[in-house]
């Protein structure tokens, strides 16, 4: 019983202070369990970022026509039915209320002719009166018709295919012009000139006239297609299509220069080698200039890490007399310490290689600066996603954390020269690592990079 | 040194307070769990989910506590856990090893040297016996506490200590034989 308390004791006494310290591995892969838990997280975030914004683009670019030329104010000339009966009823919806309003020609035009019109000093008195006069033969024409009884035949095919003035022109040769603010002057035609006409003949009309019935309501079918002679006066390049689109396919190139080792410890280096990065992205304008880029891209990084321990072979120290003079005589002698320390300096190194895919998610903003030259700038957070060639391990290098998935933010400002539809640039862009990929021991890093870019861009 | 700021600062998650309880407790902490495990890789496994279990509770705990006695009791709580679900813990087949021939050589002259063959004898011991050992002697629990946490009988846990005793004494002398 006694010897059994003995070893009791034995034990108790032995292990009451047992220490013994850990490798270093062990609290490397508790920093990456840890840094893994956390940025599980982060995974579904980003997850739910880039899903939110493939869902974004999707919506972007399956969203209907019409409504793009709304919010771009761009005119598209096309044969289709569908587009002609939109013409028409956009035509009478807005051309009628607003109609006359901006230039005072009230001409059977389109979009563009009117912003050439506008240029030029729309509403001038030579060319109101000029238009002014085909709109009186226009209305000539339509009392005629309704004269010999044909408002009722033409009455039907003129609502339903084109409604009035220059829906008329255009629609009958097959071709209709589509504009928001154009149904200023599409949508009115030539019931717009006859009001105007009128308007010249009896100033005594007021302004609430532009609005009445004449325009949209009971004339359209006296403004028919069939009797209204097509304007020879509309300039046949004004049909062209837009030049450029809502999106823009970029593709960017840069070289890499990383820096930023932040350590309290002198002997610690990392060289980081240039490396190079590119990606290819899409842009997608929304509103005022603003819009969404993503893409995926692709970067190469390599960097050596060196730390350096010190080993003092031998410290000799010893006194000198050093003379102490008056004058040119010597009064006396000073006794000074000297030390001969012979040190080595061993460094152990280890190479390592990053590859890393990525995908950006940035806002971006263009700006133009006369009909070439432009601004392009953009601002978000990179997803990385890291592959890693690790140099040979040295017991003597801190245990190193690979991290696969890591985050950035990431900005560039580019100067853009536009030709057609290409758009050229170059800048820079800059950031820095939320994580870095590889953390040596304990060591904190924080990378910055600012580098170079060029860009080559297509807008559709 | 652990001082109050620290121990506020590990309470609500900062990493380099957390750095710093682990560079304070990791070494005592190891050495519990190279009691419990047969070998220096399982009790590395063990300090590491201790020390991140330790990571992801540390809202928990509570500043009037002894941080270390919180802290030992989750490595223990890992340990426990550990070797029912890696080690065969059969408490009933072990009486066979009585049978079998043990060696061991035991120097008292170094206390270090001590502590390792101590630790040694444990390791050897089949894993019922040295866990049971490590609780009664080294934690101070009560064979009712230790039936608890091993889900086992109060009298199974008795029986398992008195072998472990035995085999202990049984190695001891062998040694003191050969001294």
């Amino acid at each position: 019983m006694k010897e059994d308390k003995n070893i009791e004791d034995l034990f108790r006494s032995s292990f009451e202070d047992f220490e013994v310290t850990p490798p270093v591995q062990v609290k490397g892969r508790i920093d990456r369990e840890l840094d893994s838990g956390r940025y599980t997280r982060l995974w579904w975030i980003a997850g739910l970022l880039l899903l939110v914004s493939v869902g974004f683009s999707t919506w972007l670019f399956l969203k209907p026509v019409k409504e793009s030329f709304k919010d771009r104010n761009v005119s598209v000339i096309t044969d289709s039915e569908k587009q002609d009966e939109y013409s028409s009823s956009e035509g009478n919806k807005v051309g009628h209320t607003e109609g006359n309003k901006d230039n005072g020609s009230n001409s059977v035009q389109d979009q563009s002719a009117v912003r050439e019109d506008a240029a030029k000093g729309s509403g001038s008195e030579k060319m109101g009166q000029e238009r002014n006069s085909i709109a009186l033969l226009h209305k000539k024409k339509t009392v005629e018709s309704i004269k010999n009884g044909k408002l009722k035949k033409t009455r039907k095919r003129s609502a339903r295919k084109t409604g009035n003035g220059t829906g008329d022109v255009w629609g009958s040769s097959g071709t209709v012009l589509l504009s928001d603010s154009g149904g200023q002057q599409t949508g009115e035609g030539a019931t717009g000139e006859t009001k105007n006409a009128d308007k010249k003949n009896n100033p005594e009309q007021t302004a609430g006239d532009d609005n009445d019935s004449i325009a949209g309501k009971e004339q359209p079918a006296k403004a028919d297609s069939s009797a209204a002679p097509r304007d020879e006066t509309a300039p046949k390049e004004k049909l062209k299509k837009p030049k450029s689109g809502l999106w823009m396919a970029s593709i960017y190139a840069s070289p890499m220069f990383g820096t930023g080792l932040q350590s309290p410890k002198p002997l610690e280096e990392l060289d980081e080698k240039p490396g190079f990065r590119f990606s290819a992205e899409v842009n997608r304008s929304l509103f005022g200039g603003y819009g969404v880029s993503t893409g995926v891209g692709y970067r190469s990084q390599s960097e050596t890490y060196s730390r350096s321990y010190m080993s003092y072979d031998s410290i000799f120290a010893g006194y000198d007399s050093i003379p102490i003079y008056s004058g040119d005589t010597i009064i006396g002698y000073d006794s000074v310490a000297v030390y001969n320390i012979d040190s080595t300096k061993t460094t152990y190194s280890q190479a390592n290689a990053i590859r890393t895919v990525f995908i950006p998610l940035y806002i971006s903003r263009q700006f133009t600066f006369g009909d070439h030259w432009g601004m392009l700038v953009n601002a978000g957070t990179v997803f990385r996603f890291h592959t890693f060639k690790t140099g040979a391990v040295d017991s003597m290098l801190p245990a190193i954390s690979l991290n696969k998935f890591s985050m950035s933010v990431v900005g560039r400002i580019h100067a853009t020269y536009t030709f057609n539809q290409l758009v050229f640039s170059a800048g820079v862009s800059g950031g820095f690592d939320l994580k870095s990929p590889l953390t040596y021991g304990t060591t904190e890093r924080r990378r910055y990079t600012l580098t170079p870019e060029i860009g080559i861009h297509f807008t559709f | 040194m652990i001082t109050k700021e620290i121990l506020e600062q590990f309470q609500k998650g900062d990493r380099k307070a957390y750095d710093t309880v682990y560079a304070a407790f990791s070494a005592a902490m190891y050495g519990v769990c190279l009691r419990y495990t047969r070998c220096a890789d399982d009790a590395q496994d063990v300090l590491q989910e201790a020390f991140i279990r330790i990571y992801r509770n540390c809202g928990q705990y509570s500043l009037e506590r002894p941080l270390a006695a919180w802290i030992k009791t989750i490595t223990i709580n890992c340990a426990l856990t550990y070797i029912k679900q890696h080690y065969r813990f059969d408490l009933k087949e072990e009486d066979a090893y009585f049978d079998e021939q043990h060696e061991m050589e035991l120097e008292t002259e170094n206390q270090e040297q001590l502590k390792k063959q101590l630790l040694t004898i444990l390791t050897k011991l089949p894993d019922g016996y040295r866990t049971v050992f490590n609780l009664f002697v080294i934690e101070n629990l009560t064979h009712k506490e230790i039936s608890e946490h091993l889900e086992i009988s109060e009298s199974t846990s008795k029986t398992q200590f008195f072998k472990a005793k035995r085999m202990i004494q049984q190695l001891l002398e062998v040694e003191r034989a050969r001294a």
